[in-house]
């Protein structure tokens, strides 16, 4: 199927020793076309004395990003992080270590930017900005998923994936991007997601799943799509429209909205909670995609905002949107105050879905028939962004608790993975960052290696069945490479949809049946 | 070569103290844009203190990483933390008391601190993966700290240097007066690579020492909903 092998389990777990010079060197994503380029406002190709530009570049985000000149300069190589990744772990190429993936930009700020690198650049490993280097930026900067787990480990915090985000916009800056996020950039900035759907298929996609979730449950759920006046808005990945597990789980907050009684919408112009411009560092177009929600927010006059199952999506939302597009609370500039006049900040803005959904749970306004959910034994994969770069909850680590909350609500058989592999310490699916495109195939595969090795584990010790996320992207990898390892696709769930096949919701054809009250004729 | 010495000493404390202010000026003026704490974070201002507290006097995120690699950095640091309170007697007079009482566990310090330098060493020759990492500047920095303990421990087990001498050497170059240094080897070895070390210190990687106090991941609160974080750069495209 594949011209390269799955990697082989280890002895779990294990910390890879060998190491295998430029083993995954040729593995570099389709450069962005000029038209994918010039619509997110890059040159379409290599520009002219492009060295020179990246150089420029580099240090205009010298000027721009504490965390790059602090990390530039604050690694002492103490080798803590090598073992971190798994993109390392699942290669042995040394080039996917933390630190000597930082080590191919650093090398490049010691030369320019530093007094040794000028002077004794072979004393401090510098080196020159050649097409070579470009080359090899291009490979292994889009070899990681800008997870974080190694800035965890770092006793300085160095976090590589602000190191990746910058190498990703100096590239793009000299017109020489990556095809798969600019691509989709440009769609959610023309036509509102990342897929290019436009409003009526929308419409017409959301009607299908409130005519199955009628039929499954026998009352008229909707799933209402630009409704002014609404309170809630809800911003959720496009995969929800049309991926599986995906749909599963939109089915399943749909029902939870109804359940709880709120009156709440989609936005066709903001259908899209992935921001892919976190993964190329770009702060305008970060600012340009989280501007739409703004707009949408305002023009519905929405209260609340709720964000769907994404993992970078919700980094974005919690972490960013606030300072991007004034999304949250405690702004107190006239541009914050347009929009934070308007919301109810009785609650938390932006709010997870999982958040909307716990608090229903806590003040016991959810009924849950678990016995649905019997045929499974589930874990729970932290997705990297969630665990990392935000959180749920009102305390540090809320992220952690409440979504597993929400899946012993739904379910008898949970089961965590090693701890290991999970929380802070949560291996990456290998897809995340704007890896998930088949270009990239190999990498996804090799780089999953550390979290199906922790899952099999639960398989073969506590006959674990199906494995929940959080997130659409890690959703869409494992339904992709659970196959690569002898594993069904189908054995990754939503956690909505968990939550949503055991909600027993009042007035359903479950509630009946339950309770025995009227015929229990459900065909 | 005492006013040599004394030269030295000079450019080297003007250099090193010019150098990190100028750095420490720059990573506090280089704004943080976006809230990028590594989490589970604090959600207070008194959390993030300690978080980093914990940082800094135990290296926790070093402890969580790697056993090997926290117990022989650890041994280091807190041998040269001992270490340099104890020097303090050359330059203070009369010398404070609490430095008069660490004085015998400021040796005992010095072969922790050589001990865990060395280990770090083996570590960055034998194991593959930190070898790959390893530029020859990482080694000439173990080589220079560990010639700087060895060079002292040598002073104070094998041949004694005249300290009080230095003592009044050093007091004199506080006031700005050149006294008589004794010659001797170990000694003049010794200061002369500490002022090596004064003068790298701020255009090396021993920039970690400020850099983990302005770290974003670990010294912002985790408070994004509650608070509109704006960097002065970024305010301007709200306009
Ligand atoms: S753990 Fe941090 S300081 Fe140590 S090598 Fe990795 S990035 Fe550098
Ligand atoms: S951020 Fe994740 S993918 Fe990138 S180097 Fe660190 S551990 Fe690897």
């Amino acid at each position: 199927m594949a011209d390269f092998q799955t990697p082989e389990f280890r002895q779990f777990p294990s910390v890879p020793n060998r190491l295998q010079a430029d083993a995954t060197k040729h593995l570099s994503p389709f450069v962005a076309k000029p038209d994918h380029q010039k619509n997110i406002g890059f040159p379409g190709e290599l520009v002219d004395n492009w060295e020179q530009k990246a150089i420029e570049k580099m240090g205009e985000l010298l000027s721009k990003y504490r965390s790059l000149q602090v990390y530039l300069d604050s690694c002492v190589k103490c080798g803590a992080c090598t073992d971190k990744c798994h993109y390392f772990q699942g290669t042995s190429d040394p080039k996917n270590m933390p630190v000597a993936r930082q080590d191919l930009l650093r090398s490049v700020y010691r030369r320019y930017y530093t007094i040794a690198g000028k002077y004794f650049p072979k004393l401090v490993g510098a080196r020159d900005m050649t097409r070579e280097v470009l080359d090899e930026w291009h490979s292994y900067f889009h070899q990681c998923s800008q997870c974080r787990r190694c800035s965890v480990f770092c006793p300085y915090g160095i976090d590589t994936a602000e190191i990746s985000m910058a190498a990703r916009e100096i590239m793009d800056s000299v017109g020489h991007g990556q095809k798969y996020c600019n691509e989709i950039l440009g769609k959610v900035q023309t036509i509102g997601n990342n897929l290019g759907l436009p409003g009526p298929a929308l419409e017409a996609t959301l009607e299908e799943f409130e005519e199955e979730i009628e039929e499954d449950t026998g009352l008229p759920v909707k799933i209402p799509i630009d409704v002014k006046g609404a309170d809630i808005l809800l911003i959720t990945p496009s995969a929800d429209f049309f991926a599986e597990p995906h749909i599963d789980g939109l089915m399943g907050y749909a029902k939870v909205f109804h359940e709880a009684g709120v009156n709440w919408t989609l936005s066709s112009y903001a259908s899209e909670a992935a921001n892919f411009s976190m993964f190329i560092g770009s702060y305008s177009n970060l600012k340009k995609v989280a501007e739409r929600i703004r707009k949408a927010a305002l023009d519905l006059g929405v209260k609340r905002i709720v964000v769907g199952e994404c993992g970078h999506a919700w980094r974005v939302a919690y972490s960013f949107w606030n300072t991007v597009a004034g999304i949250g609370s405690g702004g107190d500039d006239v541009y914050a105050r347009e929009l934070q006049k308007q919301l109810d900040h009785s609650y938390p803005i932006p709010q997870h879905i999982c958040e909307f959904t716990y608090d229903l749970i806590k003040e016991n306004k959810l009924r849950f028939n678990k016995a649905e959910n019997d045929h499974r034994t589930v874990t729970f994969h932290d997705s990297c962004n969630v665990a990392r770069g935000s959180r749920m909850g009102n305390y540090a680590g809320g992220q952690f608790d409440i979504p597993r909350a929400l899946i012993k609500a739904s379910c008898n058989n949970f089961v965590d993975m090693d701890i290991s592999t999970i929380k802070e310490a949560t291996y990456c699916c290998g897809g995340g960052g704007g890896l998930l495109t088949d270009d990239l195939m190999e990498i996804r595969v090799k780089g999953a290696l550390p979290r199906m090795e922790a899952l099999n584990d639960v398989v073969k010790s506590d006959g674990v069945t199906h494995m929940a996320a959080i997130c659409a992207i890690c959703k869409a990898q494992f339904a992709k490479i659970l196959p690569y390892y002898n594993f069904p696709m189908d054995m990754i769930l939503s956690t909505h949809q968990l939550v949503g096949e055991a909600l027993v919701m009042k007035g359903s054809l479950q509630e009946q049946e339950l309770d025995g009250n009227g015929d229990d004729d459900d065909s | 070569m005492s006013v040599l010495f004394a030269l030295l000493f000079y450019a080297a404390t003007a250099l090193f103290i010019a150098g990190l202010a100028y750095r420490i000026g720059l990573y506090f003026k280089t704004p943080a844009p976006l809230k990028i704490p590594t989490t589970p974070a604090p959600t207070t201002q008194s959390g993030v203190l300690w978080r980093m507290a914990r940082e800094v006097l135990f290296f926790e995120s070093l402890f969580k990483s790697n056993k090997w690699i926290w117990l022989f950095g650890y041994l280091f640091h807190v041998g040269l933390a001992l270490v340099l309170m104890r020097h303090l007697r050359y330059f203070t007079d009369p010398t404070w008391g609490w430095v008069e009482f660490i004085q015998p566990f400021g040796i005992y310090a010095s072969f922790a601190m050589v001990a865990g330098l060395l280990g770090l060493w083996l570590r960055r020759v034998l194991v593959p993966r930190i070898r790959y990492i390893s530029n020859p500047s990482d080694h000439l920095m173990l080589f220079l700290l560990v010639m700087i303990g060895v060079s002292g421990m040598m002073m104070k087990f094998v041949s004694h240097t005249d300290i009080v001498m230095v003592k009044q050497y050093m007091l004199g170059l506080m006031r700005f007066e050149i006294r008589d240094l004794p010659m001797d080897g170990p000694l003049l070895i010794h200061l002369t690579l500490v002022a090596v070390l004064m003068i790298i210190f701020p255009i090396s990687k021993l920039l970690h020492a400020p850099g983990i106090l302005f770290s974003p991941t670990r010294n912002q609160v985790d408070n994004p909903r509650e608070k509109r974080h704006l960097a002065s750069w970024a305010a301007e495209l709200d306009k």
